[in-house]
């Protein structure tokens, strides 16, 4: 379209009047009319009146009373003269205020202007769910599990018979990645197949749901997103976002009532005040996007379910929220009066501060900034507030299943597919004190969850019904995460310091006390050495049965430590003792512990030349030892540990490191103090680490949920954090498969793990192969795998490179990457 | 009735070999679902889009729209200086320019020249906020991920050809000053993505982007691709029956192999340019970025970013030195902005491949903002000039900016816009604002500024509300 000349002009004289005719929109006008006033009656198998109004069709075809409306004939349309009350007896809405000037203009124009529906848009009435808590009552059912009793009326009325169950393979897999994240462990799957016990299932989920420090770093993922809790990114550049992690971390890890957890984040300290503080840009922001306005949509979303997004404009046409709803529930959280702005224009009134549920009871506008907050928690929390329970269990079903009881999951008014399932867990939530723990184990026990995974319904999927849980993807974190795991690879450091929680929880835990002492050649060693490297060894025999093993050492200078021949670990920094997982190095029968330790100055290492003369040397490590106790939970701790017992000698011998090797030619170990003998007072320290270092089972690396997010994360899916997400898109897409063929990080990643893998004891290539699947996919390679994976190894190019082409395929295959 | 998802069980394979990465984007669950406008615009004129962006706030003064150039003198009051270059004619007599784009000049014929873009109006300036307004046509913050305008056009268009993806982003990198805040919009935002930009921080590297990890054979590649469908094919899993999720793997694996495979990767390689056509582009990073262009837009490629980089404080970014630093700029545009042209006209893709080149606002001496809303200086400019380095355009200026562009449809030798000859030079006439710019762009390929996105239930428009207006007297 040409600009005509006259309005050039006009933009001229009023350059901030861009676009001065308005049109009417379909979507913006004549949406929300025919939503809020026509299609409550006006919809379904027998409409009122016969007229259908929710899609395009159905208004041309008319109802009985013949046409409603005449295409360009505003004055002759049936719904305009009834909706203008041209008829006295017949004035739309039949039920419900009166449509305004301003709409029945708004209706005329659009009819006028050949009443365009834009392509595919089906209306919906307005939905609005209940707002109490509803107890149903549970059916008689063979189940035990709540859910599956729910559940077995919902078979029989769809006609599913007797799903299936997983297989113990699958289910540990599945629960370890939906509890904690990662990938059991060969050892933990192995266990757990051997395991008789009728009630293993559910002893695994107590037991994962227990690894406080691995459930937190997987569900501060899913925090995280929902949260915008970002490491870095807008915002922080000029102090405009404040973190939580800190507070996060912690309330996960002590599993934090969710009522509690509200709580904390709408009535904040200042630990937890950056959720409703929100992002602050410089420069001029759209009114709806104000601190406040961003408060009361993200409290809306994330505890409710709702989305007042559109109401922060103008009085929505999703849903039933007005603009007053939103800047009520805003002004809760505002300093100073907040003036309501109608599509970013003020409109010269203040908003009154309330809670959108105002049945649930009054803030007191008169109160305090603080203290209204404080009021929004309360009813947050209200007993009555059955939304606020119902929505955080739907979450964590759709966490789980893949899809939500409701869908979508931000969308609480949206009717369940099984009502009295979600009532039942959202009142049960609150029984059990709102611990999300609970609700967990609740589904991850029922026989509906260890269902067969089925495929995920089509988009245009309408009628849902339940079979199973959903394929889902591991998110970018669990990928990285699992990479790691059979690559033996992962970053050393997290991007963010862990709130000091860890070493307390563990002393509660069990009674491992640590007991070793400082040794070296001679007894004076602690002020008097004069430098060099001495070799340690220590030997020892494992006949009953264990489930974790961890080994902590410190060495005044320095230290290398291998374990049965394989070099593990090495630190020069005395006051940071190295705790290492050894549980998969160990064996049954004889082991070996042997430490490479200098002290400064040290020829062989070369390290500490420029020392002199004498000064403090000493080693300390304890090996923590879990045995687990029969037909129990619980689990007993030993030691081994530095003392008389160990042997040295200050040459090198060849294979000195190894466990067949012969050291009765070496001397015994001085004693030179106890745990905490001076120089190094290290005994606090000292079993802190080691006892963090014994809640890590089996993976003591850093998560990739504690690292800032890398072009590969961002690839596969992780948000930026800018705003809230309840759910990723977790396609797979070619961009993220460019990513996973050709990128470094993953490259590397896999160069790595083929030394690694290269450099393990294996008997031949057959046992390598099945270790790395075993690793992988937590079951042996079939023998076609095997004989591709062979001719791999043998192909072409070197055997690492052949290992790199196997961990690259393994990790690409859809059984690695889906959760099954 | 349950319904799978299940598309390709009858002919996987034919499936495959015929899908591109459009028609997997679009099976993704939860991909947005477009409400197209209720009228049909006109037909499109080109296919292609080249934008080539000046990183940093490009003084349309020292480029594109010449004002009363004063010469540098030592103790100069800096208040009548307009222009630190004087201004050179260009092959349309109407249209003159700045010193330093002599071979810009020479193609003019072919260009349609804005001189009467505004910025939005966001209040405190900031580079990547005024970056991230130009790129999704929207200011931050919002309740929803914004998409980048090639992400828009690759979820609407798809890619040209279906080995070489839609949108390519070359030459900024993410790794240094305000990092965070150029990778939220160098996104696919809420579309997925799938949509997102193919990353090439260094054209020279670019070959490394499409080639198999460093140190692998192409036979080795090969090998482990037939191993991988091998093992997969013959897995238990492989046999449990079809859902999208494992579909979608297989697929995004296959194009990438494809495309790390197929002879459009030669595209990116810009050592199989000749030596004498290389030279041509070859002023630096930009330069390469242009040469690297031409050859996507040969391969098939549908949505292209040359950047000049932002960097804070350096490029186009100029605080000071700037007369200095604005000469070495346009060296480095001038050549491979003109041999673009020529090479594309060469090749008979001018006219269906759009060149853009813009910036997220001007700058002039003495006023930070605009007439109507200034804003508080950043730079100092002192009441004498006594060294070169204050001599220069160093202030924001959001009152009026320049936009070349070239091809796709465009009329040549085309001026847009009209701005005020003494300071403000603002926009007086025909102003043209983002919304406006992204619908003449959308308009040359064939999409509506009213064409919409679903997200949450509500649209979320391709122009901020559907209100973008093409520019149609740009048009040929």
């Amino acid at each position: 379209m040409q600009i005509p000349p006259f309005k050039t002009a006009f933009l001229l004289l009023l350059p901030l009047i861009l676009h001065a005719d308005e049109e009417v929109s379909f979507r913006r006008d004549i949406v929300p009319i025919l939503t809020n006033s026509c299609v409550k009656c006006h919809s379904g198998a027998e409409p009122e009146g016969e007229l259908d109004l929710t899609t395009k069709d159905g208004l041309l075809a008319g109802g009985v009373s013949g046409d409603a409306i005449i295409t360009g004939q505003a004055e002759d349309s049936l719904v305009y003269q009834l909706a203008a009350g041209q008829d006295e007896d017949r004035i739309m809405p039949a039920n419900g205020p009166r449509l305004t000037e301003a709409q029945l203009t708004l209706l005329k124009k659009w009819i006028n202007s050949g009443a365009t529906w834009d392509t595919g848009v089906v209306l919906k009435g307005l939905q609005q769910a209940a707002l109490k808590p509803r107890r149903p009552a549970l059916p008689a059912s063979k189940h035990v599990n709540p859910i599956d009793r729910i559940l077995s009326v919902y078979d029989q009325e769809h006609g599913i018979n007797q799903p299936t169950t997983i297989d113990d393979t699958r289910f540990i897999r599945r629960a370890h990645l939906d509890l904690i994240g990662t990938l059991p462990t060969t050892e933990e799957v192995e266990a757990f197949l051997k395991s008789n016990d009728n009630n293993k299932r559910a002893l695994l989920v107590n037991s994962l749901l227990e690894r406080n420090k691995e459930y937190t770093e997987h569900w501060l993922t899913f925090w995280n997103d929902i949260l915008r809790n970002a490491y870095i990114g807008t915002g922080y550049i000029d102090g405009g976002r404040k973190s939580i992690t800190n507070w996060l971390y912690q309330a996960l890890y002590n599993n934090t009532p969710y009522d509690q957890f509200a709580h904390e984040l709408l009535n904040p300290t200042p630990e937890s005040e950056g959720f409703v503080r929100g992002i602050v840009w410089r420069g001029v922001v759209n009114a709806s996007q104000k601190r406040e306005m961003q408060a009361a949509q993200n409290v809306s979303q994330v505890f409710l379910g709702t989305n007042l997004k559109c109401a922060s404009c103008h009085d929505s046409y999703i849903n039933h929220w007005k603009l007053s709803d939103a800047y009520g529930l805003a002004a809760i959280f505002a300093n100073e009066p907040l003036e309501i702005h109608k599509c970013n224009k003020p409109i010269g009134e203040f908003a009154t501060p309330k809670f959108i549920y105002s049945e649930l009871g009054d803030i007191n506008p008169e109160a305090p900034r603080e203290e209204r907050m404080k009021q929004l928690a309360e009813l947050m929390i209200n007993p009555n507030n059955g939304r606020f329970a119902r929505t955080i269990v739907n979450r964590l079903w759709a966490h789980l299943m893949g899809r939500g009881i409701i869908e979508p999951i931000d969308d609480m008014d949206q009717p369940a597919w099984n009502q009295d399932l979600l009532d039942w867990l959202a009142v049960d939530l609150v029984d059990h004190n709102y611990d999300l723990k609970h609700t967990l184990k609740q589904i991850v026990t029922s026989q509906a969850y260890q269902r067969e995974a089925v495929g995920a319904p089509a988009p245009d999927e309408t009628d849902f019904v339940f079979h199973g849980p959903i394929v889902k993807r591991m998110t970018a974190e669990q990928f990285v995460d699992a990479v790691n795991a059979v690559t033996q690879t992962w970053a050393d450091a997290p991007a963010i310091k862990l709130p000091p929680i860890t070493a307390k929880d563990a002393e509660q835990k069990h009674d491992l006390k640590v007991t070793a002492s400082w040794i070296w050649d001679k007894p004076d060693a602690k002020s008097k050495d004069t430098g060099g490297t001495v070799y340690f060894r220590h030997s020892f025999e494992l006949t009953e049965s264990f489930s974790k093993a961890v080994i902590a050492v410190t060495c005044d200078n320095g230290f290398r430590l291998y374990v049965n021949g394989y070099k593990l670990t090495e630190s020069d920094d005395w006051s940071k003792p190295k705790v290492v997982d050894i549980t998969k190095h160990l064996k049954h029968g004889k082991n070996t512990i042997a430490i490479h330790a200098y002290n400064f100055p040290d020829k062989v290492t070369g390290k500490g030349l420029n020392f002199s003369g004498a000064n403090a040397a000493g080693l300390l490590a304890s090996l923590a030892i879990e045995r687990p106790v029969e037909n129990s939970k619980e689990s007993t701790w030993s030691e081994i540990k530095t003392d008389q017992h160990w042997k040295w000698k200050r040459e090198t011998v060849k294979g000195w490191e190894t466990v067949g090797f012969d050291d009765n030619e070496w001397q015994s170990a001085a004693v030179i103090g106890s745990l905490n003998a001076g120089p190094w007072n290290a005994a606090v320290g000292f079993q802190a680490a080691l006892l963090a270092g014994t809640e890590l089972s089996g993976h003591s690396f850093v998560r990739t949920s504690l690292l800032n997010d890398d072009v590969l994360t961002r690839a596969l899916g992780r948000p930026n954090r800018e705003q809230v997400i309840t759910r990723r898109n977790n396609v797979a897409t070619t961009l993220q498969a460019i990513e996973l063929t050709n990128g470094d990080t993953l490259d590397d990643a896999l160069k790595a793990g083929a030394r690694y893998w290269l450099n393990q004891p294996m008997n031949n290539d057959n046992q390598l192969i099945q270790t790395i699947f075993l690793t992988g996919l937590s079951r042996q390679a079939t023998q076609q795998e095997e004989k591709v994976a062979l001719s791999l190894l043998a192909g072409g190019g070197t055997k690492e490179q052949g290992i790199e082409d196997i961990l690259w395929i393994l990790t690409m295959l859809p059984e690695f990457q889906l959760i099954y | 009735m349950f319904k799978r998802f299940n598309i390709i069980n009858s002919d996987r394979r034919e499936f495959l070999q015929t899908a591109g990465a459009a028609t997997l984007g679009a099976l993704a669950a939860g991909s947005p679902r477009a409400i197209q406008a209720a009228e049909s615009g006109p037909e499109a004129t080109a296919d292609s889009v080249i934008l080539l962006w000046m990183g940093g706030g490009m003084a349309s003064t020292e480029t594109f729209d010449p004002k009363r150039f004063v010469p540098y003198e030592k103790g100069m009051d800096p208040t009548p200086v307009l222009s630190t270059f004087p201004a050179i004619d260009t092959v349309c007599d109407h249209i003159k320019i700045s010193e330093g784009l002599e071979k810009v000049a020479s193609v003019m014929d072919r260009a349609t020249l804005i001189r009467s873009y505004t910025a939005g109006d966001l209040g405190h300036i900031l580079h990547s906020r005024h970056q991230y307004h130009w790129h999704t046509g929207y200011a931050p913050p919002l309740t929803v991920a914004a998409p980048h305008i090639g992400s828009v056009i690759a979820r609407t268009l798809g890619p040209k050809d279906p080995a070489v993806p839609a949108f390519i982003d070359i030459g900024q990198r993410f790794t240094l000053g305000e990092r965070e805040e150029l990778k939220a919009f160098h996104t696919a935002g809420f579309l997925g993505s799938e949509y997102g930009p193919f990353l090439i921080p260094f054209p020279s590297q670019a070959t490394q982007a499409v080639q198999p990890p460093a140190g692998m054979t192409l036979e080795r590649f090969k090998r482990r691709y037939k191993a991988f469908q091998d093992i997969a094919n013959s897995s238990a899993l492989g046999q449990h029956g079809s859902d999208y999720q494992k579909e979608s793997l297989h697929r995004s694996l296959e194009n990438a192999y494809r495309l790390l495979s197929s002879p459009a990767a030669k595209a990116f390689d810009l050592s199989l340019e000749p030596k004498a056509s290389l030279e041509k582009y070859d002023t630096g990073r930009f330069g390469r970025g242009c040469l690297l262009a031409r050859r996507l837009v040969e391969a098939g490629a549908r949505f292209i970013e040359v950047t000049t980089e932002y960097v804070p404080f350096l490029h186009w970014d100029t605080h000071d030195n700037g007369h200095t630093r604005l000469a070495q700029l346009k060296q480095a545009i001038d050549g491979p902005i003109a041999q673009l042209v020529l090479d594309l006209e060469e090749r008979g893709l001018l006219d269906r491949t759009m060149i853009v080149l813009a910036s997220e606002f001007s700058r002039d001496m003495m006023m930070e903002g605009r007439p109507e809303k200034k804003v508080k200086d950043q730079v100092k400019v002192p009441n004498r000039i006594e060294e070169m380095k204050f001599y220069g355009m160093h202030r924001h200026f959001t009152g009026a900016g320049s936009v070349l562009m070239f091809g796709g449809g465009l009329k040549g030798g085309h001026l847009h816009g009209v701005t005020a000859d003494e300071r403000p030079c603002t926009t007086i006439k025909d102003r043209v604002i983002i919304e406006d710019l992204h619908a003449t762009i959308y308009r040359a390929l064939g999409i509506s500024p009213k064409l919409a996105y679903e997200i949450e239930n509500r649209p979320f428009y391709v122009t901020r509300d559907g209100e973008g207006r093409a520019i149609e007297s740009l048009f040929a």
